[in-house]
């Protein structure tokens, strides 16, 4: 694997201004660690979740002590967080794979560094471009996939889930009281007048608390935006059954304990799911049932010098992002839904196969046929490609030929490839036809492609392959 | 089809190497056929051998079926034996004044039906209801039989005098023919060391039992077939009946055959999927005798094996960049 890789460790300091500074450099050796080993960047979108949990659990106390207001800014700034992790993955995900758009990935990081300046923007952004695959490069990474029909009835369900929410009846919300301590019932007449929240101030002084302890990156409050706290509280909740449904997934069993990793995949979920629900309790304000909104614009954390001045040149422009925040916040509660529900999809299809799988020999199990994941792809891509790469060699593999006929065939004809084609023919079975994967696999079929390119230029050019099939109709190579 | 391609490997499954290397002890150099009939009753099937005196059959039969460790009966099928010989008949007893069904030799684990085309038609369709059902109806009571329930019937091709060809029917019931064949001059000679004194096929003892079977059988039908090679097993059989030597090709019956013999060779290697090899591996034995050729290929003399390896040729094999077509013209 190429060093230039790596960069994509850099990508999380995109996300520096939304962040403290070590949940942004854990999430930089998240990145670094997933491009090193497949299992975490299986992992790496609900570790990243895990992470930015723990930094929005770790501003909690500061925020108590303050007051509502404080807490329902965090809230509203853990929700925001939420979007800007997912977002971040989908980046990293479109950059490794090196297909044609990857470089347009590349503007969500920078979306997301403008929204918060900071000098780690840039080397973001470096990072991003260096972990770009070359055309040479991309052999092992994942294909384009088209769209199953499933997830088009699950974002079907979502969209229905969603405008449900929104035309339940809900009652009308004092936003401007938000900050205050609900009063008795028989004295609501006569509580006192709520604090003013600060005036919005984009570009000047940042609007955070100012009590000591609490010390957002990047604050906002934002004017009358509309939340629907019951999807919210729904998608709090579903994300914790799916974290539950994992948890029992990955419980011990057959012998088998289960991985650091996956143990830390579920506390991010579960810790999400919580957040979820707090934010939702939070915004519902005191349990009116509406939607929330505070006012706002932003600024930097005022010790970031040169994320201020940069904030203040943008910010000379007075614009009012109150409606970019209240499309982000739909977005990531919209986010929130595709995660569970593909979780929760996954647990159910998982469970499905494993009943299947039951009368199994113990022998047998291990060889039984598991989920597509991503490594899957992979293995499939490594095989086509070489293939490709043997016909563009005039050793194309006969269309009647099965993979291990066509293995030892090239094997005889050089027995330099016998190593390679074996390891990859060894690697492709399981994958194409038994649904079976290892990232071990994944890694060696990607190797073995590798050895093999770099081969097959050094070779003789063979005699005509169709002269080894006995029958006409046999000649014919796969297109 | 070569014998080594299914050896006994490291890889080959606990239970399939202990009686291939039983049968081993007394055939030698027939690896391949051994370990094809032993799929063809791993996956429930029954296996019609195929070929000239003296190359093996009754053999391969009896150590096969010592081997499983099943009751095993031996018919010799001959022009006068009758449907009752086999399946059994009805005796009236004077002293109680009542019918009683006297089972045949039919009721056993392993039925070695010996030069099964000397019988009549009409013997050998007192097989069909067995075979194909696993019971025996006689006087209008039916009567199960025990499972695990195998036939293995052996057939000289070349010899017409005195016999009767299978009916398409009766040779649809058979999952798999094989053909034993002649040894090769290093195999002969290692036969007559080690058959010098007296025949090891006495001294065999099973190395299985019933339940072993029945277990083994369960977990075949578990092992997975992907969506691609099933659409690959239809197309061959599709492709023997519209190949244009072909009279009467492969049936539904033959697909759920080719699909069971894959298993089976799966997980003979301890395999949990089916590989296009195992398709092909599977394929000549399932598909051959199920096929009934126009005149003019017989005339040809063109055998049906050399048939279904030119369906196995046209036929694009699933993988990465191959999109499988329905069916392939001929």
């Amino acid at each position: 694997m190429s060093w230039r890789a790596y960069g994509l460790a850099l990508l999380p300091l995109a996300a520096a201004g939304w962040l403290p500074w070590w949940a942004t450099a854990l999430l930089c050796v998240l990145f670094g660690l997933a491009v090193r080993w497949p299992r975490w960047e299986e992992g790496r979108l609900l570790l990243s979740l895990l992470i930015v949990g723990g930094a929005a659990v770790a501003l909690a106390p500061a925020a108590l002590a303050q007051g509502r207001t404080a807490l329902v800014g965090l809230a509203l700034h853990y929700l925001a967080l939420f979007f800007v992790v997912i977002a971040l993955n989908w980046s990293a995900n479109r950059i490794t794979d090196g297909l044609r758009r990857s470089r347009g990935a590349l503007f969500v990081p920078l979306l997301i560094g403008l929204l918060a300046p900071q000098p780690g923007l840039l080397l973001a952004l470096v990072g991003g471009l260096l972990a770009i695959p070359g055309r040479d490069e991309r052999m092992g990474r994942r294909p384009e996939q088209p769209t199953p029909r499933v997830w088009w009835v699950v974002g079907a369900a979502l969209a229905a889930l969603l405008v449900f929410s929104v035309l339940l009846p809900r009652q009308a919300v004092n936003w401007a009281a938000l900050g205050e301590p609900s009063p008795p019932a028989s004295n609501v007449q006569t509580a006192p007048p709520p604090n003013q929240l600060p005036p919005p101030d984009l570009g000047q002084t940042p609007s955070a608390p100012t009590s000591p302890g609490l010390e957002l990156p990047f604050q906002f409050t934002i004017e009358n935006v509309f939340l629907p706290v019951d999807a919210i509280l729904l998608g709090g909740l579903l994300l914790l059954v799916a974290g539950g449904g994992l948890l029992f997934r990955f419980r011990p069993q057959d012998g088998r304990k289960p991985r650091l990793i996956e143990m830390l995949m579920v506390a991010g979920l579960l810790l999400t799911g919580a957040l979820w629900l707090a934010a939702g309790v939070l915004l519902s304000g005191g349990g009116g049932g509406g939607a929330a909104g505070a006012a706002q614009t932003v600024g930097p954390g005022a010790g970031n010098a040169l994320g201020q001045l940069l904030s203040n040149i943008i910010g000379r422009r007075q614009i009012d992002i109150s409606g970019f925040m209240r499309a982000l916040l739909w977005l990531s509660l919209v986010m929130l839904f595709a995660l569970a529900a593909a979780l929760l999809w996954l647990n159910f299809t998982q469970a499905r196969e494993k009943e299947g799988d039951g009368k199994v020999s113990p022998g047998l199990k291990a060889e039984a046929p598991a989920p597509a994941q991503p490594a899957l792809h992979r293995v499939r891509l490594a095989y086509r490609q070489a293939e490709e790469l043997l016909r563009q060699h005039g050793r194309g593999r006969l269309a009647a030929e099965t993979p291990a006929g066509y293995a030892a065939r090239l094997s005889a004809l050089d027995a330099v490839l016998a190593g390679p084609l074996d390891t990859l023919t060894r690697a492709y079975g399981p994958v194409r036809y038994g649904g079976r994967v290892t990232d071990e696999d994944a890694a060696q079929a990607e190797a073995a492609a590798h050895e093999l390119a770099g081969m097959l230029p050094d070779l003789p050019p063979p005699h005509d392959p169709s002269e080894d099939a006995p029958d006409s109709l046999s000649k014919k190579e796969n297109p | 089809m070569t014998d080594s391609a299914l050896s006994p490997s490291p890889t080959t499954q606990p239970f399939a190497r202990s009686i291939l290397d039983n049968i081993a002890r007394v055939l030698v150099g027939k690896e391949g056929v051994s370990g094809l009939a032993l799929a063809g009753v791993l996956a429930g099937g029954h296996v019609l051998l195929e070929d000239a005196p003296g190359t093996g059959k009754t053999m391969l039969a009896r150590a096969l079926a010592i081997s499983l460790g099943l009751t095993f009966t031996r018919v010799q099928f001959t022009p006068d034996l009758l449907p009752g010989d086999v399946t059994g008949v009805s005796v009236y007893r004077p002293a109680s004044g009542t019918f009683e069904f006297v089972p045949g030799p039919i009721f056993t684990g392993v039925l070695l039906a010996d030069e099964i085309n000397r019988a009549t038609p009409k013997t050998q369709s007192a097989l069909l209801e067995a075979m194909g059902e696993g019971q025996v109806t006689e006087s209008g009571v039916t009567h199960m039989l025990e499972q695990p329930f195998v036939v293995i019937a052996t057939q000289n091709p070349i010899e017409n005098e005195g016999t009767y060809r299978l009916p398409e029917a009766q040779l649809d019931r058979f999952l798999l023919r094989l053909s034993v064949g002649y040894p090769t001059l290093e195999e002969e000679v290692r036969m007559l060391s080690r058959l010098q004194g007296q025949h090891p096929i006495y001294a065999l003892e099973s190395v299985a039992a019933p339940a072993d079977l029945l277990t083994a059988r369960r977990e075949v039908q578990a092992i997975h077939v992907s969506e691609d090679l099933r659409r690959y097993m239809a197309s061959l059989a599709a492709g023997t009946r519209t190949h244009s030597a072909v009279a009467l090709g492969g049936g539904p019956r033959a697909s759920l055959a080719l699909q069971g013999v894959a298993q089976a060779l799966a997980w003979m290697e301890q395999r949990g999927y089916v590989t296009p090899d195992d398709v092909q591996r599977a394929a000549p034995g399932v598909l051959a005798h199920r096929l009934s050729l126009r005149i003019e290929a017989r005339l040809q003399g063109l055998p049906a094996e050399e048939v279904v390896r030119e369906v196995l040729r046209s036929e694009p094999v699933p993988v990465e960049s191959v999109q499988p077509e329905p069916v392939a013209a001929q």
